[in-house]
């Protein structure tokens, strides 16, 4: 690739010359060649990374034999690039170089003609430029940075800026890498490397500092660490990039969505985007300045910015030209003057009728490039002096084409023609009918049915289209007759005004409207008003008839958030008389069970209850959607994410403009409670009715900076009456921009999600129980690695919800999860039990176990408490668990995803057994008892099931022998690592000794049983024949063989690659030496249904266990069967000096954690 | 503790959204209720001086919104409470069965000194209504098996019993003030943060 001529003085060096003739050098670089890494590779590597340079690792360089000076003028990331160029070199240009006599004039030459080269190319790829192509370097930078930080392909790297890091107060030179979840900072200086990854979420704060050890710098920080970086090249679009990077990461926290590119709005803003470095990046762009030009016209937010241009527009009420900027996105044409606020026109496309040139019109020379622009609503607009006239109306002309004018008639007196339009009129029918909805509409077409059985009337559900201002009358007011003289005047005024400046959507938006909004909105123009400048108008008219559906669905769809409607309904506006009566209520009802249909997690029921005091359902509706989707974003979710935000940013904007009265107010500590009040309800619910409503008709007109205007305003000068406030809000605070707002937002959104995300680790954190034997730091570890895992995996951060309350009630909060990939990474690297061949069969049992409403997802309380029991000291408790794991969930022994169902199945009827079994015992404790206990009792019942728990206080049932080979073997596998022949000893001193024991008592039972009535004689006679089937052998024991064998076990264990033989041999061993095959994986899974008839007799409560557990020793006792109990499996191993040691061993789990933390720093998401 | 000293109580209340928090402030407040306010929107307080024993204590009444949403502004004013009133409505079992949930929330947030101790106060509001559905007797029960904790059943609507209980809560809420102050912060269970950076040391505008 030709570059532009650049003099380097150092031709040697780092570089090897490959070919050379009288003018040219072709050279590569040294260390890029091959893979071993010669000293002067990390040399250069090193080098490479101080420069800002990473130069690729072929060039061309131009010398004359007469000079020293050598120039670049072709560089290629291949040996085949380079070589194309040097050819071309050597056939075009030597020869007549050749003919030069001079060779400063063979340079000049040179350079000229590369300069010209380069140029040209330039042109072309300009020229051919589509959005997906990431320039070559980019490409390379990007394919290193993931290289080194081992990144997947789906990490896209968006910037990287040349800077440098300070790690124990040196500063390292080095790249920083911004990217989608993280940044990233590598450094690479004499052999040594600096690795630093931030993932965004975990993010606190970012600002730029200028610490006495950090000049100058932009310090990041997590919950760990403060990270400085400075001498950053520019440090201002670094910065503004983190920032919104990490504010989309906040989102994410929010919203749970996940980062998209925008494709669409790519192609837009690259048409005319210099060559930038990522194609992110420019997405990133793109999007900022969408979201600043939708902000600015309060436009939808699926609103895509096409492009600007300078250019004047004719403000015919003043007579003369406006200069400004003339915005073209997908649906609107808008205009924003120079001068703030001086004049603005939104003009949607739909209301277009033609774009026409005009040029040389008569008698006003002045008009030149200008665009005619007409509109249904009597409006029309001259845009004069247009940059790039021709490209914007021919631009245009095809939107104009593609919009689909809607016929439906608009509500409140907003004039609509039928539209002559000279483009649009090819349209067909059926195009027009665009379905009303997305996804969600699918729920819609189930209301039919449900409609039965939801209390809604007809009548109930019918919408009223009319405000209720008109219905009923106006709260009574003091100064009846003044207020209907002052009404009628300001309504004069406002028609005066609509005539002078046009009349809906597209009317001249200027100061004179501004003030005559601040003076106060007639009632009857509040509607008009209040849509118009909030944008909602846009949504209504897009979405004809979508709101009556909502309203249905809405109101069939019951749930929490009908519950919480029903409940506020009449604590709304109750001291209004519009809400007095069946009728107000109703249409509050319906509108907010149509906005929670369309947003469940909102409630905000006294800003919709004014609305409906002024407009109708359906205004209402789409007003409350432009309030809580763009004004006040996040405001009414359920977390009050945005109203916390704004209560950081008002607390900041009271701190840089009241220093007085924020130290007051931090020192009384209630600011914040105060002010979340006021956000939340406009002011509603805290001023007089009629003030605040005159504060909302600001509020839709200039946005969400009014809200702070007045807040800022109430804090200085409570007194005031209304009128003044807002006057005096404009007149001290008018600094208070939106942009502002929107900035500060940004900044204390980050600190707020934070914060939110530290009260559900702490919440996380309270779940655990006394029962858990962590430690604080184990604790904090694994909350930290859990929550490290919630974005890393879907099924982690779908359900965040557990209940919480010790107590067992209804409240529930939202708590971390952990699905089974994370629990078992923990299992594995963390407990002494995840090294083992059965670690895979025994972390999915376990987790089976721990998961006991069947949700996949595991409580962060079960896991802490089984980490506490396998990484603690008690080794009864210990392998207690292990026992009951064996009976309950047994590990499967080989394939473990074939074996799942068959164990849930069976977990299942072993706790619907052991409740019934415990029903039973109810009656004779109700004798006993009085009621509290018997609902002590009951509640226990409940407990018993959703508490994995219960086999720890209760009484463990028997084994069979199935179950023990499983448990033995499970045990066998933590040992298999092993060296020390002397465990193996034991391990077969063990089993044999506990298979003997369960031999035995089948023979002494097998006696007992003789003498038991007949039935059970023969049932258990069944039972024995059915055993005789499955295990032929009888087991008997040997002294001799023993020896022997576990000499083999000792010998053959040395080789532990072979464990399964191994093991298999002590176990034939013990079966009388039988063949290996013998030992068949169906007697594993046999174990099940073996299982299901002892749970019967055995389980039962250790309260009630003098009485019972003779009943239960009875009822053993006729079946003869090999049997073990726990306490044989604990005695036995307890005896073993070297097998107990590894169940006494304690495990830091802390330190585990965070290894495991550490290295999964750079697995991430696929 | 000097006599003279001028005492600020902060009792807090608590209990699902509906059962009538706010109107039983206002009862006590200012000895009227209306059917006409409205949802309270995450907290507000009020406060009234009264005699306890012979000395002029103010208090300062925090309700709050019963509503999850509001939950995570909790850590803010429980602290430093000096008694928590739980209110449910004897109407609704379940604003009966969520005090549990109530209790436990505010010992977490609160994290007084001495859970086993702090003083709470039960009301049963709405005692006006016909169709009670949670016994006197289970009530006391309750109460009972929470270390005795002392319970009222009243009507914000009627003025039943609202004077009483809150003097009660006034007098409880005393005797752990003069407590309190032998220690006086509430240290978090598990310091999870070390956000003790200075909390605003750049403005940027
Ligand atoms: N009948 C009756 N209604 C009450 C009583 N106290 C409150 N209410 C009503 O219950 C509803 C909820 O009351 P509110 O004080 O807002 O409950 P909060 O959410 O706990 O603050 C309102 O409609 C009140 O009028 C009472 O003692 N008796
Ligand atoms: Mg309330």
């Amino acid at each position: 690739m030709w570059v532009k001529p650049s003099e380097v003085l150092v031709a040697e060096g780092f570089w090897s010359t490959e070919q050379q003739n009288t003018f040219f050098l072709l050279q590569q670089r040294k260390g890029t060649q091959g893979s071993s890494r010669s000293f002067s590779g990390l040399i250069v590597g090193t080098i490479d990374s101080v420069f800002d340079t990473k130069p690729p690792p072929f060039r061309i360089l131009h010398q004359t034999p007469s000079s020293e000076v050598y120039y670049t003028i072709s560089i290629a990331l291949n040996k085949d690039d380079v070589i194309k160029d040097w050819d071309w070199l050597e056939k075009n240009i030597l020869s007549i170089l050749a003919s030069f006599d001079n060779d400063d004039d063979a340079t000049d030459f040179v350079l000229c003609k590369i300069s010209s080269l380069v140029a040209n190319d330039a042109a072309d790829s300009d020229n051919l430029k589509l959005p997906d192509l990431d320039s070559d370097t980019f490409r390379s930078v990007s394919l290193t940075f993931r290289k080194n930080f081992g990144m997947p392909e789906t990490e896209k790297l968006v910037n990287y800026y040349s800077c440098s890091y300070w790690q124990n107060r040196v500063p390292r030179q080095g790249w920083m890498y911004l990217t989608i979840n993280h940044l990233c900072f590598y450094a690479f200086l004499i052999g040594k490397e600096t690795k630093i990854i931030i993932r965004w979420r975990d993010v606190t704060r970012i600002d730029c500092t200028n610490a006495l050890f950090f000049p100058d710098s932009i310090r990041i920080s997590t919950r760990d660490q403060d990270h400085y970086f400075s001498m950053v090249l520019r440090k201002k679009e670094t910065f503004d990039l983190i920032q919104q990077l990490v504010n989309i990461a906040m989102k994410q926290l929010i919203s749970d969505e996940e980062y998209k590119e925008d494709e669409e709005l790519l192609k837009k803003s690259s048409i005319n985007t210099p060559t930038k470095p990522s194609f992110l990046k420019r997405d990133l762009d793109a999007r900022a300045h969408t979201e600043s030009y939708k902000n600015m016209f309060r436009l939808p937010s699926d609103e895509k910015l096409d492009g600007s241009t300078q250019c004047l527009i004719w403000a015919p009420y003043k007579k003369n030209f406006v200069s400004g900027i003339l915005y073209i996105s997908s649906n609107f044409i808008c205009f924003g003057s120079k001068v703030n606020n001086l004049l603005s026109v939104v003009c949607p496309l739909r209301h277009v009728q033609s774009v026409e040139k005009l040029d040389n019109v008569k008698g006003h020379v002045s008009i030149k490039q200008a665009l005619f622009v007409s509109t249904n609503q009597s409006n029309q607009f001259l845009f004069n002096e247009v940059g790039d006239r021709d490209f914007v109306c021919d631009k245009l002309s095809e939107m104009l084409g593609k919009t689909i004018f809607n016929k439906e008639a608009l509500p409140d007196g907003l004039s609509v023609f039928a539209r002559r339009r000279s483009r649009s009129n090819s349209l067909n029918e059926d195009q027009q009918q665009i379905p009303f909805l997305t996804l969600r509409s699918l729920s819609i077409s189930k209301t039919p049915d449900n409609e039965e059985s939801s209390s809604v009337s007809p009548i109930d559900s019918q919408p009223i289209s009319v405000p209720l201002r008109t219905i009923v009358q106006s709260p009574s007011s003091p100064v009846e007759e003044n207020y209907e003289a002052l009404e009628e005047l300001k309504e004069k005024k406002w028609k005066k005004h609509f005539s002078d400046f046009g009349e809906g959507v597209t009317l001249f938006r200027t100061v004179e409207t501004h003030y005559l909004v601040i003076e106060g909105v007639p009632d009857s123009v509040r509607p008009k008003i209040w849509l118009i400048f909030s944008g909602a108008i846009h949504d209504l008219e897009a979405n004809p008839g979508y709101y009556e559906k909502a309203a249905l669905a809405g109101l069939a769809q019951g749930g929490p958030a009908n519950e919480e409607i029903e409940r506020d309904l009449h604590r709304s506006l109750p001291e209004h008389p519009a809400f007095q009566n069946e009728m107000g209520i109703a249409a509050l009802r319906r509108v907010l069970c149509a906005y929670a249909w369309r947003n469940p997690a909102i409630a905000m029921n006294i800003v919709a209850s004014v609305l409906l005091v002024y407009c109708s359902e359906e205004e209402s509706f789409w007003l409350l959607a432009a309030l809580s989707e763009r004004l006040l974003p996040d405001y009414y979710n359920n977390k009050v994410v945005g109203a916390l935000v704004d209560q950081g940013v008002l607390e900041e904007l009271i701190f840089c403009r009241m220093p007085d009265l924020h130290e007051k107010l931090d020192n009384l500590g209630i600011i914040s409670l105060i002010s979340l009040s006021w956000f939340l309800s406009l002011f509603l619910s805290v001023m007089a009715y009629e003030a605040a409503v005159n504060v909302m008709d600001c509020f839709f007109y200039d946005g969400a900076r009014v809200v702070f205007m007045i807040a800022l305003a109430v804090l200085k000068a409570n007194e005031n009456e209304l009128q003044e406030l807002i006057e005096f809000a404009y007149r001290n605070f008018n600094n208070v921009s939106n942009s502002e707002v929107e900035r500060l937002r940004l900044k204390h959104r980050l600190r707020v999600v934070q914060s939110l995300e530290d009260i559900l680790m702490r919440n996380t954190l309270r779940t655990v129980g006394p029962e858990c034997t962590l430690g604080d730091d184990d604790l904090k570890e694994l909350v930290i690695y859990v929550r490290s895992r919630q974005s890393l995996e879907s099924p982690d951060k779908e359900v965040r919800h557990t209940t919480v309350s010790l107590g067992g009630t209804s409240m529930s909060q939202d708590c971390y999860t952990v699905s089974f990939n994370t629990f078992k990474n923990i299992f594995l690297k963390v407990t002494p039990w995840g090294n083992s061949d059965r670690s895979d069969a025994l972390s999915m049992s376990i987790f089976n176990l721990l998961d006991i409403d069947g949700s996949h997802l595991l409580s962060f309380r079960s896991v802490s408490w089984v980490l506490g029991v396998i990484c603690g000291k008690d080794f009864a408790r210990k392998l207690r668990f292990l026992y009951y794991l064996h009976l309950a969930f047994p590990p499967a022994p080989e394939d473990p995803s074939k074996y799942l169902e068959e164990t849930a199945v069976e977990a299942e009827d072993f706790f619907v057994e052991m409740e019934e079994n415990k029903k039973q015992n109810g009656p004779s404790q109700l004798l006993e008892n009085n009621m509290i206990a018997s609902i002590a009792t009951i509640s226990k019942f409940k407990h018993s099931r959703s508490d994995f728990r219960t086999f720890e206080k209760n009484y463990i049932r028997k084994m069979n022998q199935d179950s023990f080979i499983n448990l033995w073997r499970t045990v066998y596998s933590f040992f298999a690592h092993e060296t020390n022949e002397e465990i193996f000893c034991s391990l077969s001193r063990v089993g044999t000794l506990l298979l003997q024991t369960g031999e035995a008592g089948r023979k002494f039972r097998h006696s007992l049983s003789a003498e038991a009535p007949k039935e059970v004689e023969e049932a258990s006679k069944e039972v024995e024949e059915a055993s005789k089937e499955e295990e032929p052998n009888t087991i008997t024991f040997n002294e001799d063989h023993f020896s022997e064998i576990s000499n083999n076990v000792c010998a053959s264990s040395s080789c532990t690659d072979d464990d399964e033989k191994s093991f298999v041999k002590v176990m034939s061993f013990n079966s009388e030496l039988k063949a290996e095959d013998e030992v068949d994986q169906n007697e594993f899974q046999n174990v099940s249904k073996t299982d299901e008839e002892d749970v019967e007799e055995e389980l039962i409560e250790e309260t009630t266990s003098n009485v019972t557990e003779q009943i239960s020793v009875m009822s053993e006792e006729d079946e003869p069967e090999w049997k073990i109990s726990f306490d044989h499996f604990v005695a036995n191993i307890a005896n073993e000096e070297l097998i107990l040691e590894f169940f006494e061993k304690y495990v830091k789990v802390a330190e585990r954690i965070k290894n495991l933390r550490d290295q999964n720093e750079h697995i991430l998401p696929s | 503790m000097s006599s003279n000293k001028k005492l600020l109580l902060k009792v807090i209340i608590l209990g699902d959204s509906g059962v009538g928090k706010t109107s039983l402030m206002n009862q006590f407040v200012n000895k009227k209720f209306s059917n006409q306010y409205k949802a309270t929107i995450g907290a507000d307080f009020l406060t009234k001086e009264v005699m306890v024993d012979d000395r002029l204590v103010t208090m300062q009444i925090w309700d709050t919104a019963g509503q999850e949403r509001f939950q995570s502004l909790g850590v803010a004013f429980y602290r430093g409470a000096d008694c928590c009133v739980l209110v449910y409505d004897v109407t609704t079992p379940n604003s009966f069965k969520s005090l549990d949930s109530w209790r436990d929330e505010f010992l977490i947030q609160a994290s007084p000194r001495d859970p086993d101790h702090f003083p709470f106060v039960v009301l049963g509001n709405k005692i006006d209504l016909e169709n009670r559905s949670v016994s006197t007797k289970r009530a006391q029960q309750w109460c009972h098996s929470k270390n005795e904790v002392p319970y009222f059943e009243t009507s914000a609507k009627e003025a039943v019993n609202v004077e009483l209980a809150f003097q009660t809560i006034a007098r409880n809420a005393l005797a752990q003030e003069s407590e309190a102050d032998v220690y006086n912060e509430f240290p978090d269970q598990i310091k999870l943060t070390n956000d003790n950076k200075a909390k605003q040391d750049s403005c940027s505008c």
